[in-house]
């Protein structure tokens, strides 16, 4: 053994003489604690740990905090000074209330969330990303430390003002339920807003690319603020309306329908954040189908919560909207879907489902463009169906919107089978650069646009040119122009020709997809190799016969070049 | 925010071979970043990466910790898949890239603290496992100092130490000796040496070809992407027919010894300056004393022969060619 190495396991020897005396001297009470502290922090997702010594520490945190206590203890005394003599006789909490909303909002909807937007931007910018990317912590690890850490600024924030919000709710004026929900509000839209910032994070590259991403979330969060401010301060001021049972189903199904879109958003995110090699798809895939189950349920059951007699005719916005929301969804995520790269990497082989019932129902949550599609398409389809019949049972209930049910199936199964053309186009394309270019998924969005409108502007220029230019009616064939097909569609002076059409065109051209790409939408599943399957067992501790013990000063170790 | 993560012991490689590049490609369009590099690392050894700039070291250091993935070819550490099973691989890796990836407003202790959990390290054995590292690098006096005041030198060896941390069996040093002063290098080359005689694989790439030359058991030197020579200096000398230097101080008749020396095998490019007489050898060690005994018994006055061999530097600058991508 080398001199050097001999100093080495003195040092050690030292450490570990050094720790036991201390260790020696400490009270046994103390000992417990210690012990049960690091326990727990063990525990704890490391990224937390790490963001929340960073945070206390960071002067936009300290400037901040100071700035709050400083600013509500201002308005206290400034807020109560105004109020004065009225203020002991008369409600005063909402004037007050008020102030101190505007003072919490600044930081819980647009601080924490910048900071947290900040945090992961610096990961990726500062190379950081790739350190964390190579330990055990997954990348949705990496995500929920980073949210777990913001949601603990924000509470430090809301605890910085509490005492102010119960001495306002003691000048009367504003009770308690009307303050929990406030204060579920703000919460639950703060960290919605740190999980909409946390996606922009790493969604662009280069200085031009995070320019752009950070003025989309500072855009985002100042509208947001404007959009929740009115809904707080009426609240503030008129209390809920509402019966509590009807708040607390409105507030669930808000919660539920946040929480599941937040939940793609995390998952996309996290797939941003994923090794190329891996499955980054699968997670996203499931995350859209439970908001997608999410959506259409609560939606139903508003409606049915909702219905009380038949003048309850305003429920039928809801399918309504439902439909426009999966419009609008469905163009981005499918477009996305469809552009993923078709390479499997062995390793996502592996993982493919490998009984007959798993091939056939889960086939089409694996990676890759083929399975995209069909994804995209089947669940679309699901969902839309769905509005329609929500909207179908709504107008029977209450009579109202009968006569235009028929419209409105006319207009979903049209914008069905259009997403499905636009879908396949996206496809054709991204397959087409991606033989010549590295193409990410995100130019499925630019793929989607230009698919779309040249199904709009090829068959009207075309039918323009023949015309010598001249002003021109609608016919079937313009059936692929989208625009001027569904707004006949709305105005119900369509043919039923064009919707066989439509529908026919993209039902064959989705069929004709399966049959040539069938071998590659059903990839076999590979055999894990033993020796991994030994060493995965070894690392989920289920193997305990495999693994060498840990001889971090190589004592035992002999000298390998020997 | 409960973790899942499971601690995980350290492995130490049971396979001959630690690192192993098969057919390594990798290209950013029309760019051939890594073009069909092999190479294998043996357990315990140091093995320099070298080339120029744009060479593709890094790319190809990346690929190795999993970080990316190559066009074409496999890459295996400790016999595992970087692509197929980059957790496998990740538990036995330690990296250092080339910038520091230091976070703000975080102290060294916490900085390796935070990635010791994030290996899973828990408990005593994390806080032991710590103290070691900060012992190990040096920066034991530095663990409550802020990271953003630490010199370039110390950063370093932060960097290092948190590449240390999980204990793993195979070390990735890109550029480790890049910007430090001297007493810094020769410190890194102790802190490479010791853990190589530890049992570290380690793949360290460096532009100070002479830190390399001392540190690596064998060396790949690699230009536009393609691995042009690797093996030992020597090795990599002997296949390229390298010239060792011979100067000899005749005490008289020079130009006649040159001229002797011109008719032999092995000898060329003689120079004759006054009494010296220099020339390339091309040939061994054994040859070379062949040659001297010969010059004896033909009598001519040799006072002094002077030979060396070339350095790392002039087997890198033969070998490559100086283009970059």
């Amino acid at each position: 053994m080398s001199t050097r190495e001999e100093s080495h396991d003195r040092t050690l020897l030292e450490i570990l003489r050094g720790e036991r005396a201390s260790v020696e001297n400490t009270p046994a009470w103390l000992r417990k604690i210690d012990d049960w502290s690091t326990r727990l922090g063990d525990q704890l997702n490391p990224i937390l740990i790490k963001e929340t010594r960073q945070a206390l520490k960071s002067r936009q945190f300290v400037t901040t905090f100071s700035l709050l206590l400083f600013a509500s203890l201002a308005w206290t005394i400034i807020g109560s000074l105004q109020g004065m003599p009225a203020i002991y006789h008369s409600p005063s909490a909402p004037r007050m209330l008020i102030g101190y909303y505007l003072l919490l909002a600044v930081p819980m909807l647009m601080v924490v969330p910048l900071a947290a937007y900040r945090s992961l931007e610096s990961e990726v910018d500062e190379g950081t990303l790739d350190l964390l990317s190579i330990t055990s912590l997954s990348p949705m690890q990496i995500i929920s430390g980073k949210l777990a850490s913001a949601a603990l600024q924000m509470m430090l924030y809301l605890v910085v003002l509490f005492p102010s919000v119960a001495y306002a709710y003691t000048l009367r004026g504003v009770d308690l339920p009307t303050l929990a929900l406030l204060m579920v509000m703000l919460v639950a839209s703060g960290l919605m807003l740190i999980i909409v910032a946390l996606f922009f994070a790493p969604v662009t590259g280069g200085r031009t690319g995070q320019v752009a991403s950070l003025l989309a979330v500072t855009a985002i969060l100042v509208t947001s603020e404007f959009a929740i401010g009115p809904v707080a301060f009426s609240l503030i001021r008129s209390g809920n309306s509402l019966p509590l049972s009807d708040t607390l189903v409105l507030l669930m199904a808000i919660l539920a329908l946040g929480t599941s879109f937040c939940f793609v958003l995390l998952m996309s995110t996290a797939a941003r954040l994923t090794p190329e090699g891996e499955n980054r798809s699968t997670g996203i895939r499931f995350a859209i189908l439970a908001h997608m189950f999410v959506v259409v349920a609560v939606c139903v059951f508003v409606v049915r919560w909702f219905y009380r007699s038949e003048s309850s005719e305003q429920l039928a916005a809801i399918p309504i909207a439902l439909g426009v929301y999966l419009t609008a969804f469905w163009a981005v995520v499918g477009a996305l879907v469809c552009s993923e790269s078709a390479i499997m990497t062995p390793r996502i082989r592996r993982e493919l489902p490998g009984s007959f019932l798993g091939r056939l129902l889960l086939t089409w949550l694996t990676p890759g463009p083929a399975t995209g599609l069909v994804f995209s398409t089947v669940t679309l389809i699901g969902t839309v169906a769905a509005s329609h019949l929500l909207l179908q049972q709504v107008a029977r209930a209450t009579g109202w919107f009968v006569d235009d049910l028929g419209r409105h199936r006319t207009l979903c199964i049209l914008v069905t089978a259009y997403l499905t053309i636009a879908f396949l186009g996206v496809r054709l394309i991204i397959a087409f650069l991606r033989a010549r270019y590295p193409v990410d998924v995100r130019v499925g969005i630019a793929a989607i646009a230009v698919t779309m409108m040249l199904l709009t502007v090829a068959p009207y220029a075309i039918q323009s040119f023949l015309n010598d230019y001249r002003t021109f009616t609608y016919s079937p064939w313009q059936a692929t122009n989208w625009a001027w097909t569904l707004r006949k569609a709305y105005e119900d002076d369509i043919d039923a020709v064009v919707i066989y059409l439509v529908v026919g065109t993209a039902a064959a051209l989705f069929l004709l997809h399966l049959l040539l790409l069938g071998q590659r939408v059903l990839p076999q599943r590979l055999a894990t190799p033993q020796r991994v399957e030994r060493e995965y067992r070894r690392l989920a501790g289920l193997d305990l016969e495999v693994p060498k013990p840990s001889d971090p000063l190589g004592l035992a170790s002999d000298d390998p070049k020997a | 925010m409960i973790r899942r993560v499971v601690p995980i012991p350290a492995v130490h490689s049971d396979h001959a071979v630690c690192i192993e590049l098969r057919r390594l490609h990798r290209f950013f369009g029309a760019t051939r970043a890594v073009n069909d590099v092999s190479f294998s690392v043996r357990r315990g050894h140091v093995f320099g990466y070298i080339g120029p700039n744009g060479a593709g070291k890094t790319t190809s250091m990346r690929i190795l910790a999993t970080l990316d993935l190559p066009s074409y070819g496999e890459a295996f550490v400790d016999g595992f898949s970087v692509i197929n099973d980059p957790e496998l691989v990740r538990h036995r890796l330690g990296y250092m890239p080339d910038s520091f990836g230091t976070y703000h407003d975080v102290n060294c202790w916490e900085y390796l603290d935070f990635f010791a959990r994030a290996y899973g390290l828990i408990g005593r054995d994390r806080i032991r496992r710590l103290r070691w590292v900060l012992d190990f690098t040096g920066t034991r006096g530095m663990a409550e100092k802020p990271i953003r005041g630490l010199s370039k030198g110390m950063k370093q060896r932060l960097c290092l130490g948190r590449a240390l941390i999980h204990d793993p069996a195979v070390l990735i040093l890109d550029e480790p000796a890049a910007g430090l002063d001297p007493r810094a290098r020769i410190e890194l080359r102790r802190m490479v040496g010791e853990l190589a005689a530890r049992g570290k694989t380690i793949l360290v790439s460096s532009h100070i070809l002479t830190e390399l030359a001392e540190m690596c058991d064998s060396v790949g030197i690699i230009e536009q992407g393609r691995l042009l020579a690797t093996g030992s200096v020597e090795e990599i000398q002997r296949e390229r027919k390298q010239h060792r230097e011979l100067v000899f101080r005749v005490l008289e008749r020079a130009g006649e010894m040159a001229e002797y020396l011109a008719a032999r095998e092995h000898c060329q490019n003689l120079i004759v300056d006054g009494q010296l007489v220099r020339m390339e050898f091309i040939g061994e060690v054994t040859d070379q004393a062949v040659l001297v005994r010969e010059l004896i018994t033909a009598g001519y006055p040799i006072a002094e022969v002077t030979s060396h061999s070339k350095s790392l530097e002039d087997v890198f600058l033969q070998v490559t060619e100086g283009r970059v991508q």
